[in-house]
């Protein structure tokens, strides 16, 4: 399967923070999610592969190519949604369109205001009046009007209400029905991406902590819960990390059924991806 | 080309909520210039004035710019980072000349209606270049400014490094006196080339100001 | 046609659209020749991966259930009856194997055995 995406060994060095060694194959057709903290890097990851930050080394390729030799080409084809900046609020959707006819040889009109109808936001009133949710629905609006081959969003669903998050989600898995197409969604709200993903990739202090598929992750992996005693005849081989509680032990296992098989595991829980972030982050091993 | 245009066509976009505040400046700018003895005044006063007006308000769309953080944005779209500085370039270079003309248009009308003279347009052009040097200069040294610490801290980049080029200046100019070099004696021979001197100073300065403008923005983190 | 996924049950997604979709195939649900939703689609509506849904059709494909045409989408597979029957019979009576040890051991009786089919059977339909 051809990539759509592509970075390899991506670093970035900065006085107090520092992005290692970072790879992502977002092949053709999918959804990767990029989960972690606040800070754990992954705006600094969105922002290298948007070539807004200098990255210190990696190879990054996008339609296959390279995302610098061919900025602006690739930019012509790229939609994205960053969590902190846009345009001036002190612009209508109207106003935007007059601007963006100019900026985007495939700039569509006609799409754009379908968009702006169906997420009922007022043509001529200036963004700064619109609820947050409203703003993010623009956002999106823009960032899908001129036919992107590849979305990367930052954030998108942070600040919205369940049922614009729905809509949006939806939107999301309307646009990869065309199997050329890709999104990159970074995401700390990680019951979004636990739906609609097909790879997630968790990021952990400027690291990749791991990068599967959404089934692998959620179908394959376990929360082992048992006693002391219990935890102690566990090989360390066999599981990835554990957290103590005050009743209990948390272990996370990389395959729960080769765990069962090889133990006789009291219990075995099917783990969101809330919960292997919270046992990567604060487990111990 | 239309990349730049989309950009000055969202500046102007952004300052249409200014529209009624610019036209109350206008009309406090007449009414300044009115008040004035001599229609000379007036005329000179008007053009001074429309120029700074114009130009500091196109100025103000730096201030959009950073509250929504729009260049990391801007930088998302197919556009280049030199395209970027260049459109601000050109509506701030756009806006001053507009509105040393638009000064000149208005001191014209005033002159003509409240002294039944032909304003002296040659007069007034002068005026109206030597403006756009002055406002030209701020301008050169304000950008870059913004570019390098952002609107805010750009004010006091921008006073100590004017104040700088106004002690360096003076200082010279004070030397040269006191060495007995015919510094007077330069500007009047060089008052009959003025306007060809302004002209090449006002080029000289805003493309000086462009080239440091594009260096600081091409590396900046966004 | 209806599938319906439940996150908190211990079976796995795949799992769950592939019984299912099973399950209509070989009640009738589902005609031979019949066109399945793309594994696009299916994923958009079930609001999952497509990753799930593909790996779903793939273990129907596997089974012989259903078939996939590339550019033109997956059917149901003209699957030999009297072989899905087989399937089924064997697993009704592996099932009444286990039902049939334990009433041995509990010492029930046949008859008894016997009357629970029938309500079950009975209730069932």
């Amino acid at each position: 399967m051809e990539n759509i995406l592509e970075v390899k060994n991506l670093s970035k060095k900065y006085q107090d923070f520092e992005l290692k060694n970072i790879n992502i194959a977002l092949p053709k057709g999918m959804i990767m999610g990029i989960i972690g903290e606040n800070g754990a890097g992954k705006s600094t990851t969105i922002k290298s592969i948007l070539n807004l930050i200098q990255a210190d080394k990696g190879e990054i390729k996008i339609f296959g190519l390279d995302y610098q030799k061919n900025e602006t080409k690739i930019k012509e084809d790229i939609g994205v949604v960053l969590d902190d900046s846009f345009l001036s609020e002190y612009l209508t959707p109207n106003d935007i369109n007059k601007m963006m006819k100019q900026i985007y040889k495939n700039w569509d009109e006609t799409l754009y205001f379908k968009y702006i109808e169906d997420f009922h936001l007022p043509k001529d009133k200036i963004s700064k009046d619109y609820s947050s949710g409203m703003k993010m629905k623009l956002k999106i609006a823009v960032a899908l009007s001129h036919h992107p081959k590849l979305l990367i969003l930052d954030e998108p669903t942070s600040g919205l209400d369940p049922v614009a998050r729905n809509e949006i989600l939806d939107i999301f898995q309307d646009f990869i029905q065309d199997e050329s197409k890709g999104i990159l969604v970074s995401s700390h709200i990680t019951s979004d991406l636990e739906h609609i993903a097909d790879y997630i990739t968790f990021i952990n202090h400027g690291e990749i902590v791991l990068s599967k598929t959404r089934d692998e992750l959620l179908e394959n992996y376990g929360i082992v819960k048992c006693s002391a005693e219990e935890f102690q005849k566990i090989a360390s081989k066999d599981y990835v990390k554990y957290k103590k509680n005050r009743y209990e032990y948390d272990v996370l296992v990389e395959n729960k059924f080769e765990f069962k098989k090889k133990y006789d595991a009291p219990i075995v829980d099917k783990p969101t991806i809330e919960e292997i972030m919270l046992i990567y982050i604060k487990g111990e091993k | 080309m239309n990349s730049i245009k989309g950009l000055i066509i969202k500046d102007l976009l952004q300052l249409k909520s200014y529209r009624k505040t610019l036209i109350v400046f206008i009309l406090i700018f007449i009414a300044v210039s009115i008040s004035q003895e001599s229609t000379v005044e007036i005329g000179n006063m008007l053009v001074l004035m429309m120029t700074l007006g114009l130009g500091m308000f196109s100025i103000a769309t730096f201030n959009y710019d950073e509250m929504s953080k729009a260049d990391r944005y801007l930088l998302t779209l197919p556009l280049t980072r030199k395209q970027v500085v260049r459109a601000k370039y050109a509506l701030v270079i756009g806006s001053t000349i507009v509105g040393s003309l638009i000064g000149i248009i208005l001191s014209s009308i005033i002159t003509f209606v409240m002294s039944k003279n032909v304003p002296n347009l040659l007069d007034l052009g002068l005026m109206s270049l030597g403006g756009i040097l002055g406002i030209g200069l701020i301008e050169s040294i304000q950008i870059p400014c913004i570019y390098k610490f952002g609107t805010e801290k750009g004010k006091i980049q921008m006073f100590i490094v004017t104040a700088g080029i106004a002690l360096l200046a003076g200082g010279l100019f004070y030397m040269g006196e006191k060495a007995n070099l015919p510094i007077g004696n330069l500007f009047e021979s060089l008052n009959q080339f003025l306007p060809f001197v302004l002209i090449i100073a006002v080029v000289v300065m805003y493309g000086i100001s462009y080239r440091i403008s594009v260096g600081i923005f091409s590396k900046k983190e966004i | 046609m209806n599938i319906i996924i439940s996150n908190s049950s211990g079976t796995p997604i795949y799992e769950q659209i592939r019984e299912q979709i099973k399950n209509k195939i070989v009640s009738n649900e589902l005609k031979t020749g019949e066109l399945l939703p793309s594994i696009r689609v299916l994923a958009k509506d079930l609001r999952i991966s497509v990753i799930t849904t593909k790996n779903a059709y793939e273990e129907l494909e596997k089974e012989g259930y259903v078939q996939t045409i590339p550019g033109k989408g997956t059917y149901v597979a003209n699957k030999n009856i009297e072989l899905i029957r087989e399937e089924q019979l064997q697993k009704i009576e592996s099932l009444m194997d286990t039902a049939v040890s334990i009433a041995k051991i509990s010492q029930i009786s046949k008859e008894d055995l016997r009357n629970m089919l029938e309500i079950l059977y009975g209730e069932e339909k």
